[in-house]
């Protein structure tokens, strides 16, 4: 017999046969078959071979597989779902030390136990050190005011602003005494020539 | 999607799947008698014929062991057939080093159904599974999966690591030689 020409229909056969059609496609193959003998040879072909390898299939022990399963409460936990909480104590540890960081700079500066010397001061923004007669200018109005700036200016009242005012007009705005290295001659034998 | 046969308060695999992962070991047993037989049916039409059951208990006990791996987006039964194959295919390779001999083959096939013969009477089943035993193997594979589990192609074409088209294809030609073969004896 020749196979039929609606390969559409034939194409959907097994899994009419299986119950694992559409329910639309199912009307439509139990149509067709109504109508067509070559694909009802086909279907009675499809049962044989189903049942020819269920005959040659033994049975199997159920009970066996599923005692031989893992149970399923006992699952472990995957990698990526204990990552989001590592991420919290990870960015909390990080919290911590920086706030305890930030604190004990806050007590060293209180006590002055570490408190900056005018000579470290006296470096400039590329770490030169500059001549001692700098470092004493710039150290002079703290020294001589009195004032402790240890926090902002916007920390001060009134009065230790205006007093901090009246000592800044007093500094000279030009350098007392030359650095030592300028004050030395270019050539120490000038006279010699 | 809903099919003609299978009532839509059969509980799916996926909800299945969920009630073992809460610890409901009576899910993996209806896994179990919903896939068991069509691998154990596999391996067989696939020339597989001693310890069915220890291949099909090792299939669950690997997909078990991983379902944590298991996407929804292909099914199960998919999955189950996929790992099955493999452990098939593992089989064959120990089989080939242990004997020394090349792998399974048509005619060595046609033998391995001679024997199962012995055991069954039907002569109509014999004739068959003569016939299916001439396919290639890849040709064996798809023709099994579309016939005896009505698989759809799309599915198939992931099992045997090939294309929806080309399991097409190798269907319909097998289909046209077994019914040569049937027509001739």
């Amino acid at each position: 017999m020749t196979d039929c020409e609606n390969g559409e229909i034939r194409d959907l056969l097994p899994a009419w046969a299986h119950g694992q059609s559409a329910a639309a496609e199912h009307a439509r193959v139990e149509e067709h078959l109504s109508l067509c003998l070559s694909c009802q040879a086909e279907v009675a072909l499809l049962r044989t071979v189903v049942a020819s390898f269920d005959a040659a299939t033994p049975r199997l022990d159920m009970d066996a597989i599923v005692r031989a399963l893992p149970a399923g409460g006992l699952r472990v936990v995957p990698r990526s779902a204990q990552a989001p909480r590592a991420r919290y104590w990870m960015a909390a540890a990080a919290s911590v030390l920086v706030v305890g960081t930030v604190s004990l700079a806050g007590l060293r500066g209180v006590f002055g136990t570490t408190a900056p010397t005018v000579d470290q001061f006296a470096l400039d923004s590329v770490g030169q050190e500059v001549g001692p007669g700098q470092a004493a200018a710039v150290a002079a109005p703290a020294s001589t005011s009195g004032l402790s700036v240890v926090g902002g200016v916007s920390d001060l009242s009134n009065d230790n602003l205006n007093a901090l005012l009246v000592e800044l007009e007093t500094i000279s705005p030009t350098i007392d005494a030359e650095p030592a290295s300028l004050r030395r001659p270019l050539i120490e034998n000038e006279g010699a020539f | 999607m809903a099919t003609a046969n299978q009532p839509d308060h059969e509980e799916s695999d996926t909800a299945l799947i969920a009630r073992w992962q809460r610890g409901d070991q009576r899910a993996a047993a209806a896994i179990v008698a919903r896939h068991a037989h069509p691998l154990a049916r596999f391996a067989a039409s696939a020339g597989e014929r001693e310890q069915l059951d220890e291949l099909v208990q090792d299939t669950f006990v690997r997909a078990f062991n991983s379902l944590d791996s298991f996407r929804a987006d292909s099914s199960l039964r998919t999955w189950l057939f996929t790992i099955c194959k493999r452990l098939i295919l593992d089989r064959k390779r120990t089989e080939k080093r242990r004997r020394d001999r090349v792998e399974l083959d048509e005619s060595h096939a046609v033998e391995a159904y001679d024997a199962l013969d012995a055991m069954v009477a039907d002569e109509t089943a014999r004739r068959v599974r003569r016939a299916v035993a001439t396919l290639s193997p890849l040709q064996r594979e798809v023709f099994t999966l579309r016939v005896n589990e009505g698989m759809p192609y799309g599915e198939i074409a992931v099992v045997v690591g090939s294309t929806e088209g080309a399991c097409r294809v190798h269907y319909h030609n097998a289909m046209r030689t077994i019914k040569e073969l049937l027509s001739d004896d």
